[in-house]
């Protein structure tokens, strides 16, 4: 499990700053070249000749793309490939369940639009590295969906703005759904609060990671959810299912602390099994946190990938 | 600070309640909305207790608002110095009515009053006058407005509870009188009384002066055991050697208790009759017929009573029974007139009995100057007034205190002759024809004629067509009823002693259906006797009520002694027939004993029935505000206070305090209710539904 820590972050970073922007777009080009600058890197990373790898040269290939070097090292035919043509799929799944309606504050996000503004960042900074972003939104059932393409980053961002909290759960329904529409491999990005048992969870995950897509899982929650505040004895009512309760906090944090702990580590080892990132978020802490951690998983991602691709070269030279 | 009601303090104890709301118990409808349930354990609200007061000034202001309401509701007022009232407020100027009606004469009552009235006066401070005053129907004061506790308490231990009924207008407009008159700077009416009747009161708000403060003090609110007999009325039969007459005597329980196997006596002349044992709950009535009694010859006094109860002045009912008296009237009907001619009238004259009619039938040319010897009314059905000796005779029959009614007919037109003038229009008209049937439109209910027909359902007088009837000009004849078009239909004119009618439509069938309607016969009765001045001789008279001596004795008659009024127990008096009217103060059979008449007669005299009842008097319909409607004028109202007053001399009323802490607490809840709301951390929804 990786817990995010709150950084100094620039101010645009900032969720609550963030809430004050009309425009998603605006909102998410915001963050995005916020955030690049806060890496002193070239704010279009991927769009660059850099050169990323080689691979063995296949029928159809440009031959211009040969490495005549290389080959007149190694008597073999190897095309180079660069960072932008290295782009990916990039499928954002987002749980806009109602019990991700919720704010203990009226100083902080909802979790429901800490994922939306997650989502659209993780959308324009994906459209920025050239890859091609796809959208899902789902509660009970599948919302809305933007299949993976270059030119859907506006789309997804319309989706998004136009997504309200709906009720029921059903992130192991919009997994498999999900995973069985991409035609091609490649990152899924998963937003939500995981209110299942762990097992369920690891299942949903499962049948994506089962088609070989690389996921991260950014697991929000309120810090209300994570330690009960000092409230009196009340009602307390299920933003999912309307269920009442009373509840008394001051006895019931110390347990209440405890599950959640618990739940997060079990969902966190299930997740670390499937070898799936997990990122525990807090709504109050700075999208820029959550895109360091997308670019570190979509770099590690990557990797993985051309390494595959080398193995499967070296496989077939060596036949 | 002083305060009316104090014990309305204990209500402070409300204070704890919103503080152990506070700390124990949630607000049924608080809720939290929370994403998920699945972490949190269940705890019992009810077993819940708050750590500590959360919000101390919400609490606070919450706390003082119940505070400053239940000191409203307690009345403070602001206390004047000990020295008295009369060195802050100015002297006090007080009227002290108590209730000396015969219902005071319950159980206790009087002696309430008296504790009441003697806290009155310890409240009194230096330069305060109070008037004494003591009333039942009427009301008098017991002394000139005095400081002074001695000749008060002294004036307080004479009255005692009378026969009388109760008139509180009487008493206020006296009160308002003796107030008016003062320069005092506070005026101040206190009325003690037991403030219960056996109806509701149809006297109008007396007016009191404005500033004064009008408290009420009820007292003698415990059961009482009453069994009055309510009415007694006699039914006549007649036989060959005379008549009998049958007592019903109406009984009524008009305590709180029930009563069982209570005995109701008749007693005749002094005699044992009868018997009968009655049982009622409280508020219920029953009638009883005691066996028939014969009064062939002279009149029979008597009297009905029920065992002795908490209220004995309403025990007894008496009664005189005199001998059928017969009114004698002469019919002048136009000549040739037929057997059938007049027949609606007669009949409703033949069945009078109360008293009898004795018909006599003339024309104009069979009426002979002695026929108005012995008549008591007469009428001329469509017949002109006579003119020469006849009609100065009837003239003088009329002004020497015979009854005159006239009604036309189609014989009628033409004018009146000269010996007429006063007793009939100067002119009469055409005979106006309504083609659609008119109807009576405006009547003087006020009028002796027409008093009965006034409740709903006596009569309905507006349900005769009038086809035709003559215009008359008024001249200075009394119009008693007017058609629906405005033209007088019944009018009326004094001569001498006598008085004259005059019907403008017939008496018959001819022009009207009059003689059809159900009110005909009561009509035509009324008419008579009030024409003839008809007195049945032996009229029930109330206690308080005056009699005019005149009506009495017969004034010039020639007598060595002068005529004695006897009253119960013996007391006699003497009239003079144009003396000061005669007060009836007790109850029971008074004698008039004239050596000018033949026989004694009686009346009997009772209290008023109505004054004893379950019915409580609205004290706040007694006296009105002044006109500029000065809030100063105030009522209190308190059967409690009549015994604080009596021995809480110190409390006194002074400038009222309820309104402005009213206000306050009004202004608090208002502040309580938006800090409530705007105060960051009270609203404990997170969510943003």
């Amino acid at each position: 499990m990786s817990v995010a820590r709150p950084a100094p972050a620039a101010p645009m970073l900032d969720p609550v700053i963030l809430a004050s922007i009309g425009s998603l777009e605006l909102l998410a080009r915001g963050v995005v070249e916020g955030f690049l600058a806060g890496l002193h890197r070239a704010p279009h990373l991927g769009t660059s000749l850099d050169f990323a790898e080689h691979r063995p040269y296949h029928a159809g290939d440009d031959v211009r793309r040969v490495d005549w070097r290389l080959y007149g090292r190694t008597d073999r035919h190897y095309v180079r490939l660069f960072e932008a043509e290295t782009n990916a799929d990039v499928t954002l799944l987002v749980d806009v369940s109602r019990s991700m309606d919720f704010r203990g504050s009226p100083d902080r996000l909802t979790k429901f639009d800490y994922a939306r503004f997650l989502a659209a960042s993780l959308a324009y900074l994906a459209a920025t590295q050239r890859d091609r972003v796809g959208l899902t939104t789902f509660a009970s059932e599948v919302i809305e969906t933007v299949p993976p393409a270059a030119r859907h980053r506006d789309t997804v961002l319309r989706a998004l703005e136009r997504a309200t909290p709906e009720p029921g759960s059903g992130l192991a329904d919009a997994a498999e759904r999900t995973g069985a529409a991409l035609r091609r491999r490649g990152m899924v990005a998963v937003i939500g609060d995981f209110y299942e048992p762990p097992a369920r969870v690891a299942r949903a995950f499962e049948a994506l990671r089962e088609r070989g897509h690389d996921v991260i899982a950014f697991h929000v929650l309120d810090p209300w959810e994570r330690r009960l505040p000092e409230l009196d004895a009340m009602l307390f009512e299920d933003l999912e299912t309307g269920e009442r309760r009373p509840v008394d906090p001051a006895r019931a944090a110390a347990a209440f602390g405890r599950r959640v702990d618990e739940h997060v580590r079990a969902i966190s080892a299930e997740l670390l099994a499937l070898r799936v990132d997990h990122v525990l978020l807090d709504t109050a802490t700075p999208l820029g946190v959550a895109l360091a951690r997308w670019l570190a998983h979509r770099r590690a991602a990557l990797r993985r990938r051309s390494a595959a691709g080398r193995a499967s070269a070296g496989g077939r030279g060596r036949r | 600070m002083g305060f009316l009601a104090p014990a309305l303090l204990a209500g402070c104890l409300a204070v704890a309640v919103p503080i152990w709301l506070h700390l124990t118990r949630r607000p049924p409808d608080r809720r939290q909305a929370f994403p998920s349930l699945m972490f949190l354990d269940e705890a019992p609200l009810h077993a819940t207790r708050r750590r500590s007061i959360r919000d101390p000034l919400l609490l606070a202001l919450r706390v003082l608002a119940i505070v400053l309401l239940v000191a409203a509701f307690s009345r403070p007022y602001l206390p004047l110095p000990s020295g008295g009232r009369g060195e802050v407020g100015g002297v006090r100027e007080v009227v002290l009515l108590l209730d000396r009606s015969y219902s005071m004469g319950a159980a206790d009552r009087m002696a309430e009053a008296r504790t009441a009235a003697s806290g009155i006066f310890a409240e009194l401070g230096e330069g305060d006058r109070l008037t004494l005053v003591a009333f039942d129907g009427a009301a008098r004061a017991l002394g000139p407005a005095t400081r002074d506790v001695a000749a008060l308490s002294a004036a307080l231990d004479s009255v005692a509870p009378g026969e009388g009924g109760t008139s509180y207008a009487t008493a206020l407009r006296l009160a308002e009188s003796i107030l008016s008159a003062s320069p005092g700077p506070r005026r101040e009416v206190v009325i003690v009384s037991d403030f219960v009747a056996g109806a509701p009161s149809a006297e109008a708000p007396v007016a009191l002066p404005e500033g004064t403060l009008l408290r009420t003090l009820a007292v003698g609110a415990g059961p009482i055991d009453d069994l009055a007999v309510a009415d007694v009325s006699l039914r006549r039969a007649g036989f060959a050697a005379g008549e009998r007459v049958r007592v019903l005597a109406r009984v009524r329980n008009s305590g709180h208790v029930p009563v069982e196997g209570r005995a109701v006596a008749l007693t005749l002349d002094g005699a044992p009759v009868a018997s009968e044992a009655v049982s009622l709950e409280p508020g219920a009535a029953t009638t009883i017929e005691f066996p028939a009694f014969s009064v062939a010859s002279g009149a029979a006094s008597g009297v009905v009573r029920v065992d002795a109860d908490d209220l004995p002045a309403n025990d007894r009912r008496y009664f005189v029974a005199e001998p059928r008296r017969v009114l004698d009237v002469l019919i002048v009907e136009p000549d040739g007139s037929g057997p059938r001619r007049g027949i609606h009238l007669r009949r409703a004259l033949e069945l009078g009995r109360s008293p009898s009619f004795a018909l006599r039938r003339r024309t104009p040319r069979s009426l002979r100057a002695e026929d108005f010897r012995e008549a008591g009314v007469v009428i001329l059905d469509e017949v002109p007034f006579p003119e020469g000796e006849t009609g100065a005779r009837l003239r003088s029959f009329v002004e020497g205190g015979g009854g005159l009614l006239t009604a036309f007919g189609d014989r009628s037109g033409g004018g009146v002759p000269e010996v007429a003038r006063g007793l009939l229009p100067a002119g009469v008209g055409r005979a106006v024809s309504r083609a659609e049937g008119g109807s009576l439109g405006r009547l003087e209910y006020g009028h002796p004629v027409f008093s009965a027909f006034r409740d709903p359902g006596s009569g309905d007088l507006g349900a005769a067509r009038i086809e035709r009837y003559r215009r008359v000009d008024e001249g200075g004849m009394r119009v008693l009823a007017r058609f629906d078009d405005g033209f007088p239909a019944l009018l009326e004119a004094e001569a001498g002693l006598g008085r004259s009618l005059l019907w403008t439509s017939t008496l018959g069938d001819a022009w009207n259906d009059l003689p059809l309607q159900p009110v005909y016969l009561p009509l035509l009765h009324r008419l008579l006797l009030h024409a003839a001045a008809w007195n049945d001789g032996s009229p029930e008279r109330l206690v308080g009520s005056s009699v005019d001596p005149s009506s009495l004795v017969a004034s010039g008659a020639p007598r060595e002694d002068p005529p004695v009024l006897v009253l119960p127990g013996n007391t006699r008096r003497e009239l003079d027939a144009g003396g000061a009217p005669v007060s009836l103060e007790r109850a029971g059979v008074y004698e008039i004993r004239d050596p000018a008449a033949a026989e004694v007669s009686r009346f009997a005299v009772n209290v008023d029935a109505e004054e004893a009842g379950a019915t409580a008097v609205d004290t706040a319909a007694l006296a009105s505000a002044p006109a500029d409607g000065d809030p100063d004028v105030a009522r209190q109202e308190d059967e409690a206070e009549a015994e604080a007053l009596a021995g809480a001399a110190d409390r006194e009323p002074g400038r009222p305090l309820w309104w402005p802490l009213l206000l306050a607490a009004g202004v608090l809840f208002l502040l309580e209710s938006v800090l409530s709301n705007v105060r960051p951390g009270r609203s404990m929804i997170g969510g943003t539904r």
